[in-house]
């Protein structure tokens, strides 16, 4: 029989958490960029656009993201993609995450008062220039505590991948535990994995909403 | 289709097994394939499914064809499941409120040792994934001695999951009570239990009635992953039906589809219970 060394199971997680890194960098960078133009859409003034992305919202909101990722793994295959599970890991959790970060900034938009809209547009600003120079720099002080914070459960949320076989922290884990019999030392190791990513970003969005309340 | 061929059709291999086909060869061959060989039990009748499969989609890339029509056959099945997911949600939800009241209180007024202890759990639960944790509390807490049953261990890591969301939803609740109202409460001669009850706690909960509802639903949707450790709530039915007819999208679409309603019930009935249990104002 093989024996593992503490030092085996840990290098073997190490790689499994840089991957989890990975995914998480990808989706929260790519996931952002997406949830952008969601947001824009979502408030713009256009009508079907607007429904389009309340759906896209209400949509991957109201699912679990484990049958989101299932349905991309079997649904893209349909089309006659060999989605692997990177792929499908990807680019669920981007869409996962665009959904929550617009409905997030929409929120924050909205928190900008009325009359810095009325304001500039009395500036005969046009809709672009009073969102670029206006209303958007006003709402992303407001928005990156709840992002920070949201940036937890992305992190959170590639732990689902490991289902599709997205060989990240968890699945890693799984095999390791599966091949040592040491599952509680196992996953108590990957469980300290995911708090090392995500307390220090938890505890900076804390520190911030504080900042934030404190100016006021 | 190639995995269905090498699965359930043992007999006359069409090619190597793992060996991709040209989809052009693929059509070719199965179209001037033999009758399907006499029932002979067993495999024979999967046998025969797979060739009508075959004969009605000769490439699925080009021309795939939705069929919904397994539904009926496992409408019961859904309905347990569904059922299943309800469930667990119902006692996940009340004792993780439960928790969350008494941590709210405990972290507020420093009851020792609760309060400490309540901090390290709310960070440790809150900074890892549900899935790690039902991972761990099933395959993990065995090698303690503690031997759990899939529901069991689906049950007990969600209401230590939401409680830990809740105890600091409801813990901002309790400390956005105004100072003035308890002195007000003070000066009537309430009881401690009655100020807590009336001017702290009820005020607080009405406060953040819609995070914890919010809260409820996600960890609602988070039990899809109690699949994993086989308990067999909707997502494990579903991944029992796609592995019965390979009908994988159609099973996880109509099953996202269940998700999606069960979600808006489950916010419904959230703002119903908070509407009469917790808003109401006591009778006068």
């Amino acid at each position: 029989m093989m024996s593992f060394s503490l030092w085996d199971i840990v290098r073997n997680l190490l790689i499994g958490g840089a991957l989890t890194l990975l995914l998480s960098l990808v989706a929260f960078v790519l996931g952002g960029a997406t949830g952008l133009l969601v947001l824009l859409a979502r408030i713009g003034k256009w009508r079907a656009p607007r429904a389009l992305a309340q759906m896209h919202i209400e949509l991957f909101q109201g699912t679990p993201l484990l049958l989101q990722l299932f349905t991309l793994f079997f649904g893209l295959s349909l089309f006659g993609l060999d989605v692997p599970a990177w792929l499908a890991a990807g680019l669920g959790l981007t869409l996962f995450t665009s959904a929550f970060l617009a409905e997030i900034w929409r929120g924050c938009v909205e928190a900008v008062p009325r009359g810095q809209w009325e304001a500039s547009s009395c500036l005969a600003m046009t809709y672009w220039e009073q969102m670029r120079h206006v209303i958007l720099p006003q709402a992303m002080r407001l928005s990156i505590a709840p992002t920070v914070g949201f940036a937890v459960q992305v992190v959170k949320g590639t732990a689902v991948t490991s289902i599709i076989g997205f060989a990240e922290l968890t699945k890693t884990g799984s095999m390791i535990a599966n091949a040592t019999y040491q599952p509680f030392l196992v996953y108590s190791l990957v469980a300290l994995g995911y708090f090392i990513l995500c307390y220090p970003l938890s505890h900076y969005a804390q520190s911030l909403e504080r900042k934030l309340h404190a100016a006021r | 289709m190639r995995r269905c061929r090498g699965i359930c059709d043992p007999e006359a291999p069409l090619t190597t097994p793992g060996l991709p086909l040209s989809g052009e060869e693929t059509t070719d061959r199965l179209l001037h394939r033999q009758p399907p060989p006499p029932d002979k039990g067993g495999l024979g009748g999967l046998n025969y499914c797979t060739d009508t499969f075959v004969a009605i989609h000769p490439d699925p890339t080009m021309s795939y064809q939705f069929d919904f029509t397994f539904v009926p056959d496992y409408a019961g099945m859904l309905a347990q499941g569904v059922a299943y997911t309800v469930g667990l949600t119902v006692v996940g939800g009340t004792l993780g409120i439960g928790i969350g009241i008494a941590g709210a209180i405990s972290r507020l007024w420093n009851v020792r040792p609760f309060g400490e202890l309540y901090r390290y759990y709310v960070e440790l639960f809150r900074n890892t994934p549900f899935l790690v944790q039902l991972f761990l509390i099933f395959f993990g807490l065995p090698s303690l001695g503690i031997k759990l049953e899939a529901w069991q261990a689906a049950i007990l890591a969600m209401v230590l999951n939401l409680g830990a969301y809740s105890t600091e939803i409801i813990r901002a609740g309790l400390q956005a009570t105004p100072r003035g109202q308890l002195e007000a409460a003070d000066s009537l001669a309430f009881t401690r239990w009655q100020i807590f009850l009336h001017v702290m706690l009820r005020p607080a909960l009405r406060k953040v009635w819609p995070a914890l509802s919010s809260q409820v639903v996600i960890t609602m949707l988070g039990s899809s992953v109690c699949s994993q450790i086989s308990t067999e709530e909707l997502t494990f039915v579903a991944n029992f039906i796609q592995s019965r007819n390979f009908r994988a999208f159609e099973t996880y679409f109509l099953t996202t589809g269940m998700y999606f309603a069960l979600a808006l019930l489950i916010r419904q009935a959230m703002h119903f219970i908070g509407r009469y249990l917790i808003v109401r104002r006591p009778s006068r």
